[in-house]
């Protein structure tokens, strides 16, 4: 009762308060990520980014333009014109993605037959005029495939912001890498 | 000519307060960097790092931000009044360093009454923020300058029974003599529990809340207010309310160093080789530092907290400090 007293009194729990702040600022290293500037997050296998197209093993586009993806997408995200390429298939001559309505719900991955949209890495969506979120087919190939290899997921890697006047990249570069937690 | 000139004292007052007030107004640019990275290691973040090396150049472009935008001035605003307040709260911050002493020979003016003078004025720049939240007609901004009222009114009494101690220890209202009272040696200093040390804990806590510093910054409270009394200000405008802010925190500062570190002195009297405008620097620094280390440890007080802890507690300690001291000193 005294001892609680005084401790009021003499504002005990304000200085030890000041005591642990003075450690933090003078002894303690950030712990926070250098995302952009130098470090970047690697996600899990599973995780649902920036989607990419997927290429079969001749390095042709799997899609069949079958529009599955464009009628199930409770947002009217895709848009898809189909067309016969030359060796008689149906592929997509025009593919977009407004990336601005997509909520990355993953019903276009569910439903594709042929495996051909599917969710990627990426998670750098900014981007300098509203045209930097709509993904061309172009785009969308250029989109990388989730890490798989269980040394890389879940760390903290090298990275470089690189500037221009694009959507916002930051690039993985070889250098330390660390487990987050 | 020119020997004329230079020969007279009206001159070199006007260049050595031009100088004074560039220093004044060139020091919030490097604090708000200061500030923010403190603010960061603190909570173990970096803090700026963006612009220029360890973003030393943020406080740039946030001025240029400050600047180049729109000036708002509400409809239904007092105009002029609006336009004055930001001045208002600032010019009498500046003002206080006419009468605080660098060292012996650096100073803008070695008046008498240089600790009233200080107290005067610097409750004046409360008018700047009780205007600024009356002219912009907004509820919120009127409750942060009403607020703003209620606590200089209380704390500038117990701020008061503070330096009261302080002149009975150097028995004079001059600021230099109060520093030469004090002398060389950190034992020496008021701050020491021999000499001022409940007057100088009043004075901090005073002095924080004269500042409107966390935890007693109640007039610009966000959670409850909005932003308070510069709710409606934006630009140029605000920018100015912010540089008051931190010529505030300097001036009570500075206000501290004089009264209760030993002003120039030295803290060991072999230090003395040193020039004096190097240990009041560091030891302005010093407080500085304490206001920014404090705003990010301690959460802001309720106002009812506010003013039972002005009124209940400061102001009772401090008219006992009086009657202590005095009793001591006369026997």
């Amino acid at each position: 009762m005294i001892k609680e007293l005084l401790k009021t009194i003499f504002l005990v729990d304000l200085f030890n308060g000041a005591r642990l702040t003075f450690k933090y600022n003078w002894f303690k290293k950030p712990i926070t990520m250098h995302y952009p500037d130098k470090e970047k997050w690697v996600p899990y296998e599973r995780f649902r980014g920036l989607h990419y197209q997927a290429v079969d093993e001749n390095n042709k586009v799997k899609c069949v333009a079958c529009e599955l993806c464009a009628k199930i997408c409770p947002a009217n995200v895709i848009t898809i014109i189909a067309k016969e390429d030359e060796e008689g298939q149906r592929r997509p001559d025009l593919y977009t993605m407004d990336l601005h309505r997509c909520a990355y719900c993953g019903l276009c991955v569910e439903v594709c037959p042929e495996d051909a949209i599917m969710h990627g890495a990426g998670y750098e969506f900014a981007g300098y005029k509203r045209e930097d979120a709509v993904m061309t087919l172009e785009d969308l190939l250029k989109n990388k495939p989730n890490e798989t290899d269980p040394e890389k997921v879940g760390t903290v890697a090298s990275a470089k912001f690189i500037r221009g006047k694009g959507p916002v990249r930051v690039e993985e570069v070889s250098g330390k890498r660390y487990r987050w937690w | 000519m020119l020997e004329a000139l230079l020969a007279n004292d009206i001159l070199i007052l006007v260049l050595k307060s031009i100088a004074a007030v560039l220093i004044i107004f060139g020091l919030p640019l490097p604090f708000t960097w200061i500030e923010r990275k403190i603010a960061g290691h603190i909570q173990l973040r970096p803090g700026p790092m963006r612009v220029g090396f360890h973003g030393i150049l943020q406080p740039v472009a946030d001025g240029m931000k400050l600047f180049l935008k729109e000036d708002i001035i509400p409809a239904s605003a007092d105009k002029f009044l609006f336009k004055v307040a930001p001045f208002m709260a600032l010019v009498p911050y500046i003002a206080i360093f006419v009468a605080i002493p660098v060292t012996d020979t650096v100073y803008l003016s070695n008046m008498n009454i240089g600790i009233l003078y200080i107290l005067a004025v610097s409750g004046l720049s409360i008018y700047g923020i009780i205007l600024g939240g009356w002219a912009s007609n907004s509820k919120y901004a009127l409750l942060g300058g009403m607020r703003a009222s209620a606590q200089m009114i209380s704390y500038e009494v117990a701020m008061g029974f503070a330096v009261i101690g302080v002149i009975m220890m150097a028995q004079s209202l001059n600021m230099q003599e109060i520093v030469l009272a004090q002398g060389a040696g950190w034992w020496n200093w008021n701050f020491m529990p021999h000499k001022q040390l409940v007057a100088f804990f009043i004075f901090m806590v005073a002095g924080f809340a004269e500042a409107n510093r966390i935890p007693f910054d109640l007039t610009e409270c966000e959670g409850d207010l909005g932003n308070g009394f510069n709710t409606e200000y934006s630009g140029m405008r605000l920018a100015i309310f912010l540089l008051a802010e931190y010529v505030a925190m300097f001036g009570i500062s500075a206000m501290a160093v004089v009264m209760f570190a030993g002003g120039w002195m030295p803290p060991f009297g072999f230090l003395d080789f040193i020039p004096g405008i190097i240990w009041f620097v560091l030891k302005l620094l010093f407080f500085v530092y304490l206001f920014m280390w404090l705003r990010f440890t301690w959460p802001r007080y309720r106002y009812d907290q506010l003013m039972t802890l002005g009124w209940k507690i400061l102001i009772p300690l401090g008219v006992a400090n009086v009657l202590i001291s005095g009793f001591i000193l006369l026997y």
